[in-house]
């Protein structure tokens, strides 16, 4: 690891002018992805802006919601009773995350601005896109973890984020601060698909700007449901999860969000699925229509097909966890 | 005795266990034992079972209890012995679901050669182990270092198998192959 400066700024005014230096700055929270890329040469940063003293509460909004600050530690997150009765698939989500060390150490902001987690991208030996080079080796190498859905390049990464999927749910907005102002963004127009020229990136997070609080509006009458499948039952990546969150008109759904996670760089928002659960009872049945729909546009690399179905089940299971049934 | 070392036959010489100590100085003790014909054995054997469950919608495999019966001949040390087969148990599941150097066919280069994608089984894996071991001291001193580990994997494959109706020929039980085994079955099957 190279030796870098730590700032340890006390509001976020000082924070944003830290991370403006001749070099590279960068704001740190849990640490529990920086430091290991550090250690493993992916990122080399001149200076640590902690940013683990910025706002860690969370408080209720005016129109219902709750505003979530980005130092709130994952833990906390998972164990709040008022996240738990609005936003259940949240705290399922913060949960799963990781181990209790890492879910004791890492923040909400941490756990969303997490890099790619792909096993060339965290290798020096490998220069992928997003590490500068100029290509994707998942693509005719070991692909069995990466993208099902948007793979058109050029990197085919999936989204680290447990918990930037039901966070795009739930249509929250994220706060961005910089020496410019400050200003709102979707959670869903957060994420940002590969391009040549942003492949370096996962979001629209300016460098000397920072992610200061998740805005989760009122729920509204809805049902939520959260599924993840890991191969592992602890401390493992999920192969893919689901939260899907159900406007319910009656014993009938009369709108859905159906998100994705670890089937594509982005939180993948599945339009084919929320299509077969609008106008449908919420029922066993209606759940694997759904799973179905969500993977007909999956269009899997060469050694990931069986990702597909356990994207479908995914789906499937978190619409069965939305309606109150037991899914194994 | 009574905290103290005696010289055998004369009670009068004794010194205090501590001041026994100093005199050993830095030098380290060593004693070299003689072999005792016909207390070591060879061969050995052991029958493990395991039980697992297997979610046919996502290939995920879950060893729930090992029962395993193993044979060492005479016992040493009962704590040891069955702490060892402990230790070769889980070894077994790992290898059984979870161990896999992934080469980059491209470049020979191992992409998980690390704790996070080099997967083994945390304490949520680990299942209920249960250990017996037959004390047949008649049979001399036989090995337990590696025979706990031999059994363990076939079982849990022979469980899935049970479960799913499909062989599965190759570890570990990686979601991949078994959901491909299911599909394969579906479509008429190999065996």
């Amino acid at each position: 690891m190279k030796a870098f400066a730590y700032v340890n700024p006390a509001n976020e005014r000082e924070a944003i002018a830290a991370l403006k230096i001749d070099g590279i700055a960068m704001p740190i929270g849990g640490g529990q992805d920086l430091l290991a890329r550090m250690k493993d040469y992916i990122d080399s940063p001149d200076r640590l802006v902690n940013v683990k003293g910025l706002d860690a509460t969370v408080t209720a909004t005016p129109d219902g919601g709750l505003r979530i600050g980005s130092a709130v530690k994952i833990v906390d997150l998972a164990e709040h009773a008022q996240v738990a009765k609005l936003y259940p698939a949240v705290v399922h989500a913060a949960g799963e995350v990781g181990t209790p060390q890492i879910r004791h150490q890492g923040t909400v902001g941490g756990n969303v601005n997490q890099r790619p987690r792909c096993w060339y991208f965290r290798n020096e030996e490998f220069v992928c896109f997003k590490n500068g080079g100029s290509r994707c080796f998942a693509v005719g190498g070991e692909n069995q973890y990466h993208a099902i859905f948007g793979n058109n390049g050029p990197s085919h990464i999936v989204h680290p984020s447990s918990l930037a999927v039901p966070f795009v749910a739930y249509g929250a907005t994220f706060r961005l601060v910089s020496a410019s102002g400050e200003r709102e963004v979707a959670a869903a127009d957060y994420f940002t698909m590969p391009t040549m020229r942003n492949v370096l990136k996962e979001n629209v997070l300016e460098d000397e700007e920072i992610l200061t609080h998740v805005i989760l509006p009122a729920p509204g009458t809805v049902k939520s449901g959260h599924y993840e499948v890991r191969y592992k039952q602890s401390h493992d990546w999920p192969l893919a999860f689901t939260t899907v969150v159900l406007t319910m008109n009656g014993n009938t759904i009369a709108s859905a969000r159906v998100v994705l996670g670890a089937v594509a760089p982005v939180p993948w928002r599945s339009k084919p699925a929320e299509d077969a659960l609008a106008g449908k009872p919420l029922n066993e049945q209606t759940a694997a229509a759904a799973g179905d729909a969500a993977v007909s546009e999956a269009r899997p690399m060469s050694g990931n097909a069986y990702k597909v179905q356990i994207a479908k089940t995914a789906v499937k299971r978190a619409v069965m966890n939305a309606a109150g049934l037991k899914t194994v | 005795m009574g905290g103290r070392i005696r010289v055998k036959g004369s009670p009068t010489k004794s010194l205090a266990w501590k001041d026994a100590c100093k005199l050993i100085g830095t030098e380290p003790i060593s004693v070299d034992g003689q072999w005792q014909e016909g207390l070591s054995g060879s061969g050995t054997s052991g029958v493990h079972f395991a039980e697992a469950t297997c979610d046919i919608e996502t290939g995920i495999v879950k060893v729930t209890r090992i029962l395993a019966i193993q044979d060492c001949g005479l016992i040493v040390d009962k704590l040891t012995a069955e702490s060892q087969a402990h230790g070769g148990i889980i070894a077994a599941i790992n290898f059984a679901l979870f161990e896999d150097r992934i080469i980059d066919r491209m470049t020979g280069q191992m992409v998980n050669p690390n704790m996070e994608m080099y997967l083994l089984a945390g304490m949520s894996d680990v299942p209920k182990v249960e250990v017996i071991l037959n004390n047949m001291p008649e049979r001399g001193v036989i090995g337990i270092g590696e025979p706990p580990t031999v059994s363990t994997a076939s079982a849990i494959a022979n469980a899935v198998r049970n479960a799913i109706g499909v062989t599965i020929r190759s570890l570990p039980l990686h979601p991949h192959r078994v959901l491909a085994a299911i599909e394969q079955e579906k479509a008429g099957g190999t065996n």
